[in-house]
């Protein structure tokens, strides 16, 4: 995963072909969408909507959902670049097929969902800016797959991104850039990120059908 | 006529267009996506699922989905059909002859699929640095775009390598989608 590529040693697997099972894409959404129609109600999480949480005004204390909760998604790749200049700030990608999905978040703790990045402070004078994700998808089909993104310096809501991928295709590897014109920062505004380090930070959450299955946090550092 | 303009007008209210580019695989959709996008394409490997790039243009979210060609995930297009403004259909026009008349049997089976028929075509006769690239006017013609009677659409000779006329294509379709959202209103 993205956090322990950046940190030196992971785990390695034998990478295994991907390949792209052809299903009957209707049949396989109604198996997913059902499942999640039946999930209990066993823990909070079940009642945070994607309304709850556009609404939040600051970072959130703990985690919105449990991690296992997660058995669709594996990202597998992460960069920003500057689009005017090129310059990438940040190029994380990992080749390999994901992990099975019914276990890979067997045994992994909560920093396996957080996040620290350290970017060159050019990132905040930078005009356009684009942020590509990288995910596997497991083996059925995702009905509605929706991430909402909310960004804070200290608990200030500084800008905040939903985007909905709608369905994903089983076994599927897929990509987004999200290309963004960066709200102009005061100087003041400028120096005060550059000197609070992990004082900018990210919360993002992840709904399939309007239900949270994974939440993680990201921390800021600019240089 | 009357909920679909309700959904244009909502649509033009989040001022959202959204671009759906299919066509065989190996045709060079996602290297045309990179390329307007001032990306590296030295390095592409097969789409097994989708692209997506949302950006702003004059005021406007684009997102532009790409999807992939192969076989197997052919079937998987209708999920993307859905609030399509745009078709961009790319073909390889240095393909084999079998390969254009699967392309022709692709395209004609999307033409005639609802919930995009009312959508703007753009057709990108791509790849034209090759040497035995057929031209657009044979392409439009192989095509019978002519028939089409259904939605606005326009072909373009194109390469993504060079990048010629790719923004003329994005600039047609775009402008066309607008034109018509604005005539709804
Ligand atoms: N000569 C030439 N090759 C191209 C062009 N566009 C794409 N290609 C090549 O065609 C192959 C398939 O491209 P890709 O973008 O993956 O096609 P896709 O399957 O439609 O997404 C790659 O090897 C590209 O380098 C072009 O304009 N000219
Ligand atoms: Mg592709």
């Amino acid at each position: 995963m993205i956090s322990q590529a950046e940190a030196g040693p992971r785990k390695v697997r034998v990478a295994k072909k991907l390949v792209v099972k052809d299903k009957s894409p209707v049949s396989s959404t109604k198996n997913l969408s059902s499942k999640f129609q039946n999930m209990s109600i066993e823990d909070n999480s079940d009642k945070i909507t994607p309304e709850y949480v556009s609404k939040l005004k600051a970072p959130t204390s703990g985690f919105l959902c449990p991690l296992t909760k997660n058995k669709y998604i594996q990202f597998k790749g992460f960069k920003i670049r500057d689009v005017d200049s090129g310059e990438i700030f940040y190029n994380v990608s990992d080749p390999t097929d994901p992990e099975p999905f019914d276990t890979f978040m067997k045994g992994v703790d909560d920093s396996y969902r957080t996040l620290h990045y350290e970017f060159s402070k050019n990132y905040l004078k930078g005009k356009h800016i684009g942020t590509t994700v990288e995910f596997a998808t497991c083996p059925e089909a995702i009905p509605n797959f929706r991430m909402i993104e909310r960004h804070y310096f200290k608990d200030k809501l500084i800008k905040s991104f939903d985007f909905s991928f709608g369905f994903c295709i089983p076994n599927s590897r897929n990509t987004w850039e999200n290309v963004y014109e960066v709200p102009k920062i005061s100087s003041s505004l400028y120096k005060e990120m550059l000197q609070n380090p992990e004082q900018t930070c990210s919360d993002s959450f992840y709904f399939i059908n309007d239900k949270l299955f994974m939440h993680n946090k990201a921390y800021f550092t600019f240089k | 006529m009357g909920l679909l303009t309700i959904l244009k007008k909502n649509k033009l209210k989040e001022k959202e267009i959204r671009l759906l580019m299919l066509g065989l695989d190996n045709a060079g959709k996602t290297t045309i996506l990179k390329k307007i996008n001032g990306e590296d394409i030295s390095t592409i490997s097969p789409t097994l699922g989708f692209n997506i790039k949302t950006m702003e243009l004059d005021g406007y979210k684009l997102n532009i989905w790409d999807v992939g060609g192969q076989k197997s995930i052919r079937s998987y297009w209708r999920n993307y059909f859905e609030q399509t403004d745009g078709l961009i259909w790319v073909i390889d026009s240095a393909d084999r002859k079998d390969r254009f008349e699967l392309c022709k049997k692709e395209l004609l089976s999307l033409l005639k699929e609802e919930r995009i028929a009312g959508a703007s075509l753009l057709i990108f006769a791509n790849k034209q640095d090759l040497p035995s690239a057929l031209s657009k006017d044979q392409i439009q013609e192989f095509l019978e775009l002519d028939t089409i009677e259904s939605c606005h659409w326009n072909i373009q000779s194109c390469s993504a390598y060079t990048g010629e006329n790719l923004v003329k294509g994005m600039k047609w379709i775009t402008n066309d989608i607008r034109s018509r959202i604005f005539l709804l209103d």
